[in-house]
């Protein structure tokens, strides 16, 4: 029997853990035995990778500029999500405010998910530094920290910072592309009385992250694996649609550059050791 | 002759597969499935819900129990359970969660209709929940709360 190969994955909610069961058993028939580590945050995770208690890890894109960081960027990314690729995050106001330009927010404010959501805070509070913005200094900010930890995997922070803005007590909130996409069709925001301000640069977001040393005929038989994986086929359609998924495409590193200067910027991990 | 308190309930299970434990009991026998199934759907349920479905039965069958000593007619009897753990994340071994995989809570409501008024309910669920194994046990290590709802 193959030695498994260990991927590590940070759940916080149950149901995640079927999604890995598919995943694994998926694998298993193909010859390509892995196992799966939970853990409950992406501290730990990108912990466990740096030591070699795991393999592979599937990383938020904090946690992969965070090996890229520890490991003196002797890292690779293997694989994405095609939903990874290219996500941006909207600043949202209410329509009818009188703010039409990112200056506008001057004074004014704004609304985010958890402290270390790249989608929700990270990488608009950059967008809006781009502008001349920095809060604290030009605007309010009003951060939602749900589940810390979890890179804002967890959309409650996000959320939260919608429904402060549909409360009157922000004057802008960031959201996620798919979110807001989910949230003006489901109801959960009224899209005829709030309006996309402005996008921030495209960025990536989840990847599976291996250390240098992981040998690369395995992280090729492993990545060939994963690629047979087909949305045409029932048997894996499921997963792949909790997993918010149509195809896993290579896993490319030029889509974190935004995140790789906010963290930076905004003194990130400085702030967080 | 031996003490009442020495009297003891036997169950045997037996693997079948990485899905299944079949259990038997005296002439009965059923499958479990797993510990604590998360799937929409699954060939067995789960150790969790035979728990709660087992406190289920007994409370009904406790309930008509005391009405029957009573001579009281049930006419219907139903009970809407839900089971939660203290952590299910540390069931599912994630590293860093704190807490335990153990029952911390059952919610429910238990329809009833019954010849009898409200103040002679009240008793007979009193003695029903006083009387009841499952109840008695889990209510020392869980927070229980199943109310007793009267229906036409």
């Amino acid at each position: 029997m193959n030695k498994p190969i260990l991927v590590g994955a940070v759940i916080y909610e149950p149901k995640v853990a079927v999604i890995w069961d598919t995943i694994k058993q998926f694998f298993a028939a193909e010859g390509c035995p892995i196992d799966y580590v939970f853990y409950s945050n992406y501290e730990l995770q990108v912990r466990a990778l740096l030591d070699g208690h795991i393999d592979i890890a599937w990383n938020s894109p904090l946690a992969w500029v965070d090996v890229v960081r520890q490991s003196g960027g002797r890292c690779r990314a293997l694989a994405m999500r095609d939903t990874d690729r290219d996500r941006v995050a909207n600043v949202v106001v209410r329509a009818g405010s009188g703010i039409r330009a990112p200056g506008d927010l001057r004074g004014k404010v704004v609304a985010t998910g958890a402290l270390d959501s790249p989608q929700a805070t990270l990488i608009p509070l950059q967008a809006l530094r781009r502008h001349g913005l920095v809060p604290g200094r030009d605007f309010k900010l009003r951060r939602f920290d749900v589940l810390v930890g979890k890179h804002g995997d967890h959309i409650g922070g996000e959320r939260d910072a919608l429904r402060c803005l549909q409360h009157g007590e922000a004057h802008a909130a960031c959201v996620l592309d798919l979110n807001w996409r989910r949230w003006t069709a489901d109801g959960t925001v009224d899209a005829a009385q709030f309006e996309v301000l402005f996008g921030t640069p495209a960025f990536d977001h989840c990847n599976f992250t291996v250390l240098e040393r992981f040998p690369q005929q395995e992280a090729e038989r492993w990545v060939k694996t994963l690629f047979r994986m087909s949305y045409d086929n029932p048997a894996h359609r499921e997963m792949m649609d909790l997993e918010g998924l149509t195809a896993w495409l290579p896993g490319r590193t030029t889509g974190y550059q935004t995140l790789t200067e906010a963290v930076g910027d905004q003194r990130f991990f400085e702030q967080s050791t | 002759m031996p003490a009442a308190s020495d009297h003891s309930w036997a169950v045997r299970a037996r693997r079948i597969g990485p899905d299944e434990t079949r259990i038997y009991v005296r002439n009965h026998l059923f499958a479990v499935g797993a510990q604590a199934g998360l799937r929409d759907s699954d060939a067995h349920p789960s150790a969790i819900e035979y728990l709660l479905g087992a406190l289920a039965g007994d409370l009904l069958r406790g309930l008509e129990t005391e009405m029957a000593r009573r001579q009281v007619a049930l006419h219907a009897g139903e009970i809407n359970l839900q089971g939660r753990l203290d952590n299910v994340l540390v069931h599912l071994g994630v590293v860093g969660e704190s807490g335990h995989a153990g029952l911390a809570a059952v919610s429910g409501t238990f329809y009833v209709s019954a010849d009898a008024d409200a103040r002679a309910l009240a008793e007979i669920w009193q003695a029903t929940l006083d009387r009841s194994p499952l109840f008695q046990t889990l209510s020392r290590c869980a927070a229980l709360d199943i109310r007793l709802q009267a229906t036409p």
